[in-house]
């Protein structure tokens, strides 16, 4: 066997708890009920609900926003022998969102405007490094207001989301993808136990959001434009510019 | 039509087996250990539990405890030979062990797989055929390891070996293929078990590649295999059937051959690599069509070569400072003229112009990228960032050139994560797939009034 052979036997080995049990599999399935419940209560974790989920959604987009979830430099996962990078994870969690658009009866409008706000919010910290892949080991104490806002951004998005409803089951796996790579300043090494707690954190706010959503902004009727889209971009677009003012 | 009490019981005995054993032999393989186990003192008879055996023990159980529950079918009663004669073959250390496992679970495909008017022997035939292949096999290479004779492997005795396992092992591969085109049998539940059983001629191929018994021309016997399936699939597609059966057959040919050339050199492996990866995407995005037939599938290998491709150019040129313009520009203009084309997929000759263009730009990234983008977004933008001073051929050294200059090992070490990425993608279909499949079965049996 070459050694490239075995390299790449290693990495598809290492793969398997992770998209079966953590990041991906049952914790991602544990992640996505609460979001339901959040969402629609007790009614959105029947098994007729997930039943109903499954059949409706984009196998595709569901599939590679699962590979994203897996591949997740969450702490105590199953160590990658080559780490996946933050453009390649949140590029494929961009397919996703790119396949699910495509959805007949999806807003596609409200997705993907939603995805693409978030997904800059993601890459904005790379601004303030050396390279596009990679996030400088020091990018927490360089640039913290850049990755403050980066970090709260996506949360923002994803409260907005969660107000608008009606994302499937692909947008909820991608949302916990997308918090997931939002607070991972380097792959996950740096600090476990705080990412954890702000991941905790970042998911009940999200479910806070589902639950008062009918309060705020009227339910699934809430329109797409106007203030929310404001909510939506604002943030995303200050990270962007800490970024680039920390990389001078 | 209800579950009778003795059908989940076996279906609840083939899940027990599964838990049973990851909660014993998780422990054992964790840091990639494996066991040999004796089946008597001092014997020569080894069970190996290693990851590979406990992946396909807890894969096959599971997949028999779906196919007992799940799927609809007629004899039952003979299940538990397949659980044991896959079990066996799954933890056997030595070849002869995995012949009997092999065989032992062909007996309970064969008594308990549906076929239609005279298609018992036909099925013998299928499911016992091919492991005449390994014991011929198992005699030339004596009782033990599959291991060339004393002195060295003449050409005939490795071009025999070669054959043998290509029959033996692509025979069993094909075997749900067959029995579905050559009606051989009807329903889900005997191509399901078919599926599960024609698996473990993959897997036999599979542990001989990692414990690296076979070394090269085990490589090669696995290129041969990969070579006849794609020819099966190819025949089946010809024939005019319907995705994701061919489909399914065509990744795993296209694997199979990838892993066999990757004996040869780095490079090879490298392409190798990509193929799987490249193949990973097809079903994928042939997915979103399934009533285009061979269209989507040919639809979906084209985009997948071009995003893949695009893919690659980012992961390969990129961990550098500057290489920012076409990185960015690329992917983006790929995945938007897959995704027009994919959109436009219903409408026949305009879908293919699309996959046409897509694929085009895809290829024309990986070939052209590389040196055209020195010239036409680095220089320039270095320029710029550099305040008006002129790269230097230092800088552009170190990521322009990236896919030729760097060596095979540099892009293998690129390309791995994002090929990584597609395996899982398709891992991750493939188990949606089966499910929803799975659930819609249960739904439909839970609403007999509705037509079937």
């Amino acid at each position: 066997m070459t050694p490239e052979l075995a390299q790449f036997s290693e990495w598809v080995l290492a793969l398997l708890p992770r998209l079966f049990v953590y990041p991906g599999g049952l914790w991602l399935l544990a992640g996505v009920a609460l979001i339901k419940l959040g969402g629609k209560g007790t009614k959105g974790v029947e098994p007729k609900a997930w039943l109903d989920d499954l059949m409706g959604a984009n196998l595709p987009s569901l599939a590679i926003a699962w590979a994203g979830v897996a591949l997740l430099p969450l702490p105590g996962a199953s160590v990658l022998p080559l780490p996946v990078d933050r453009w390649a994870l949140a590029a494929t969690l961009a397919v996703s969102l790119l396949l699910d658009c495509g959805m007949q009866g999806a807003n596609r409008s409200r997705m993907a405007q939603a995805g693409a706000a978030i997904t800059l919010a993601i890459l904005a910290p790379l601004a303030a490094g050396d390279s596009l892949v990679e996030l400088p080991a020091d990018l927490v104490s360089r640039a913290p207001l850049a990755f403050g806002l980066a970090a709260a951004a996506v949360v923002v998005g994803l409260v907005v989301m969660a107000w608008w409803g009606g994302w499937g089951l692909a947008g909820e796996v991608r949302g916990l993808g997308w918090l997931a790579l939002a607070i991972m300043p380097v792959y996950g090494d740096m600090w476990p136990e705080v990412t954890a707690w702000v991941f905790g954190a970042g998911v009940a706010v999200w479910f806070v959001a589902g639950r008062t959503k009918t309060r705020l902004v009227g339910g699934q009727g809430a329109s797409g434009e106007g203030w929310t889209l404001a909510i939506l971009w604002l943030p995303a677009f200050l990270a962007l510019g800490a970024s680039l003012l920390a990389a001078r | 039509m209800t579950r009778s009490t003795g059908t989940l019981a076996l279906a609840g005995c083939n899940l027990a087996v599964a838990g049973l054993q990851l909660l014993f032999f998780l422990p054992v393989v964790e840091g990639g250990r494996a066991l040999d186990v004796a089946l008597w003192s001092g014997g020569p008879l080894l069970l190996r539990v290693d990851r590979l055996s406990l992946l396909f023990g807890v894969v096959w159980s599971v997949a028999l405890a779906l196919a007992v529950a799940a799927v609809e079918g007629n004899d039952k009663r003979w299940t538990w030979l397949v659980t044991v004669g896959l079990l066996g073959a799954a933890y056997a250390r030595e070849p002869i062990l995995f012949y009997v496992g092999w065989e032992v679970a062909g007996l309970g495909v064969w008594l308990s797989a549906p076929v239609g008017k005279g298609g018992r022997a036909k099925l013998a035939a299928l499911v016992h055929g091919p492991g005449l292949a390994l014991l011929a096999l198992i005699v030339m290479g004596g009782a033990g390891a599959f291991v060339p004779p004393e002195g060295g492997a003449g050409r005939e005795w490795t071009l025999a070996v070669v054959l043998l396992m290509a029959v033996a092992a692509g025979g069993r591969a094909l075997a749900p293929v067959l029995y579905s085109q050559l009606k051989i049998g009807t329903g889900q539940r005997g191509w399901f078990m078919l599926a599960v059983f024609g698996s473990t001629g993959p897997f036999l191929l599979a542990k001989a590649l990692l414990e690296a018994r076979w070394d090269a021309w085990g490589m090669w016997a696995l290129t041969l295999v990969g070579t006849v399936g794609l020819l099966a699939v190819a025949a089946v597609v010809w024939k005019g059937a319907t995705w994701p059966m061919p489909l399914a057959g065509a990744v795993t040919a296209v694997a199979i051959i990838g892993l066999g050339v990757a004996s040869v050199s780095p490079v090879a492996a490298m392409g190798a690599i990509l193929l799987v990866g490249l193949g990973a995407f097809v079903p994928l995005l042939g997915a979103l069509d399934e009533n285009e037939g061979w269209r989507g599938w040919v639809m979906g290998a084209a985009v997948a070569a071009s995003a893949g491709g695009a893919w690659m150019v980012v992961q390969g040129a990129l961990g550098s400072r500057y290489a920012v313009t076409g990185v960015v520009v690329l992917p983006v203009l790929v995945l938007v003229a897959g995704y027009v084309a994919m959109s436009r997929a219903g409408s026949g000759t305009e879908a293919h112009r699309w996959v046409l263009i897509a694929t085009l730009v895809g290829l024309g990234a990986m070939v052209v990228y590389p040196q055209a983008g020195v010239e036409w977004f680095a220089r320039p933008a270095v320029g710029a960032m550099a305040g008006g001073v002129d790269a230097s051929s230092e800088l552009i050294s170190e990521w322009g050139l990236g896919l030729v200059a760097r060596g095979p090992s540099e892009l293998l070490t690129a390309a791995l994560p994002a090929t990584g990425i597609a395996v899982a993608a398709f891992v991750a279909w493939t188990v949606l797939y089966w499910l929803r499949g799975l659930l819609t079965a249960l739904v439909k049996r839970r609403s007999p009034s509705e037509p079937r």
